[in-house]
């Protein structure tokens, strides 16, 4: 494939097609509601970028024909600011491949097939249906059998969005387009939706045309958490497929966690829970408050999150706090606010886990991760020691490594290489720093929001995992 | 009727089509773990290319028990029976 042309979509550019599209599904536009999807923060609308490619190439005069059907796959999250490369294949008069790829990775990819004879019809088209203030929210089930009209912006407006795009199609036909995302953010699957593919015949529209966008839930896998739906309007005649993408992990309850706790059987632990708010670090947490410990939690961003895990335990009866601390960020000034001296460190801080590009190692992405799990670790426990051992007792800190240090998956070599480092370090302080006992273990692949997939998969139980590591501490300490 | 070694014949096209590898020769062994571009997305795709060459439904705790392509190949064997 030949580089055709640079396609970075900025936040501005962002926010301009989500009022056009009227597509304003929160992994689009809410940073917080984004880090709780497998996305880990807020990514482009990948109709965006395929307009946008289709728009360029429509400048730059590779759609020599007007485009008669449109197949495309959105295969990777593309996020604001990312440089991507539009590439194309030496098309021919009946047809051209497309791809856009960030990192040599391609994040989608297209067919598109030429019309022969008369050109599409130039309707503009006025805006139709009626835009939902927020998406709505299904389940698998209640998306069997749906049926409705999407909303489409007006044709001036995607004309003014794409005007190279639109000249070639039709300012309708581009409208419709965009009116895809809107389907499948908005509409169905809703809120928690993953745009897969789209297969589209674009048909001359005639001026006297008055129909909008109608789409219809034509199956459902339950398997996959899919869905397929047929789409019919003025423009565009067809599929498209989307996930049922996973919802934000909700962890077990402070009432479900301490029917597996005994009462107090861990009463004098005063524990502080780096990256409690969410994940493997807020099960911990109510482990620790369901045995009668106390429990500071801590966030780097997510503060709402992290206030209802407290809220959670003192509803329930416990006794928790949480203050904002950032690993990347000397440690001394933020500890400053904790309400006590720690017994127990139990460190969950972590970064973006998965990270696929095209490289076998990529240090940007090592080093990042050695922030997270090797320095950041290592001053956290040094600023730590040094006012805990001041009181005469020992400081037991726990290290989630993972198993991913063995099984080394295939795109993860940076990420087990920092872990593998991180333990390396746990042992260096056991040996060489007094006043710390440091306990690592390679933890397997639990549910978090990181870990969600749209395979199904058997997932491991996070307390019957964390429980017998909290014990083992609690037993090190009282031996100490 | 087909034997395993059939079966694992006819899934190396699936393979190369679902993974855009098209020098790529799967094994009894192989996996999401060990060979490239083998995501979920892919994985998706392979188990449908797999069902309508094979005619086979494939269920969700079946599909939860597939861990290497030898398993994949034995389901088929006992399915397309």
């Amino acid at each position: 494939m030949n580089n055709i042309a640079s396609l970075t979509i900025g936040p501005e550019q962002q926010n301009i097609f989500t009022a056009f599209s009227g597509d304003c599904n929160p992994i689009h536009t809410d940073p917080m509601a984004a880090r709780r999807t497998s996305a880990g923060r807020v990514v482009v609308h990948g109709v965006h970028a395929l307009l946008r490619a289709l728009d360029i190439l429509a400048m730059d005069g590779y759609l020599s024909h007007t485009p008669a059907h449109i197949k495309a796959k959105f295969l990777k999250w593309m996020y604001p600011g990312d440089e991507g490369v539009l590439k194309a294949s030496t098309g021919t008069a009946s047809n051209l491949a497309i791809q856009v790829q960030v990192q040599n990775l391609p994040v989608l990819t297209a067919e598109i097939e030429f019309a022969t004879g008369a050109p599409m019809n130039d309707c503009i088209g006025a805006s139709s249906g009626v835009v939902l203030p927020k998406p709505r929210v299904l389940s698998i089930l209640q998306m069997r059998g749906m049926e409705g009209e999407a909303y489409v912006a007006s044709g001036s407006d995607a004309a003014v969005m794409f005007p190279h795009l639109a000249a070639l199609l039709g300012a309708r036909a581009v409208a419709e387009l965009a009116a895809t995302s809107y389907t499948v953010g908005m509409e169905v699957p809703g809120l928690h939706s993953t745009f897969a593919l789209l297969d589209l015949a674009l048909r001359p529209v005639s001026n006297n045309s008055d129909s909008g966008l109608r789409y219809q839930i034509t199956n459902v896998d339950e398997r996959f958490q899919k869905v397929g739906i047929k789409l019919t309007g003025m423009a565009i005649d067809g599929t498209i497929e989307a996930f049922v993408r996973a919802a934000p992990t909700v962890q077990p309850s402070p009432k479900q966690v301490a029917s597996r706790v005994a009462a107090g059987e861990f009463s004098g632990m005063r524990a502080l829970v780096i990256g409690g708010s969410r994940g493997l670090g807020e099960v911990t947490a109510k482990i620790v408050s369901a045995g009668g410990g106390e429990v500071v939690i801590t966030y780097a961003t997510g503060k709402t999150d992290a206030d209802n895990v407290v809220c959670q335990i003192e509803e329930w009866g416990g006794t928790a706090a949480a203050i904002q601390y950032d690993v990347l960020e000397p440690p001394r000034s933020q500890l400053s606010c904790l309400p006590y001296l720690p017994t127990h460190i139990f460190f969950f801080a972590t970064s973006a886990i998965f990270r696929p590009r095209y490289e076998v190692f990529a240090a940007s992405v090592f080093a990042e991760f050695v922030q997270f799990y090797v320095n950041g670790f290592y001053h956290l426990c040094e600023a730590m020691l040094s006012s805990v051992s001041k009181c005469g007792h020992k400081l037991c800190v726990y290290y989630p490594s993972s198993v991913a240090v063995e099984t080394r998956p295939p795109g993860m070599t940076e990420y087990s290489m920092a872990k593998a480092a991180g333990e390396v370090l746990c042992h260096e302080l056991n040996q060489r720093m007094s006043g710390i006992d440091v306990r690592y273990s390679r933890l397997p692949r639990l549910r978090t929001d990181q870990t969600r997939s749209v395979l199904p998969t058997r997932d491991l139980d996070p307390v019957e995992v964390l429980l017998p590591l909290v014990r083992e501490r609690m037993r090190t300490w009282q031996s100490a | 009727m087909y034997s395993p070694e059939l079966i694992l014949i006819e899934l190396q096209p699936i393979f190369h089509d679902a993974l855009k590898l098209p020098d790529l020769i799967i094994t009894r062994s192989s996996s999401a773990l060990n060979t490239p571009n083998w995501d979920s997305l892919a994985h998706i795709s392979i188990i449908e290319m797999v069902e309508t060459h094979f005619k086979i439904r494939i269920g969700l705790s079946e599909l939860e028990d597939l861990k290497q392509v030898g398993d994949l190949v034995d389901l088929i064997a006992e399915k397309a029976s």
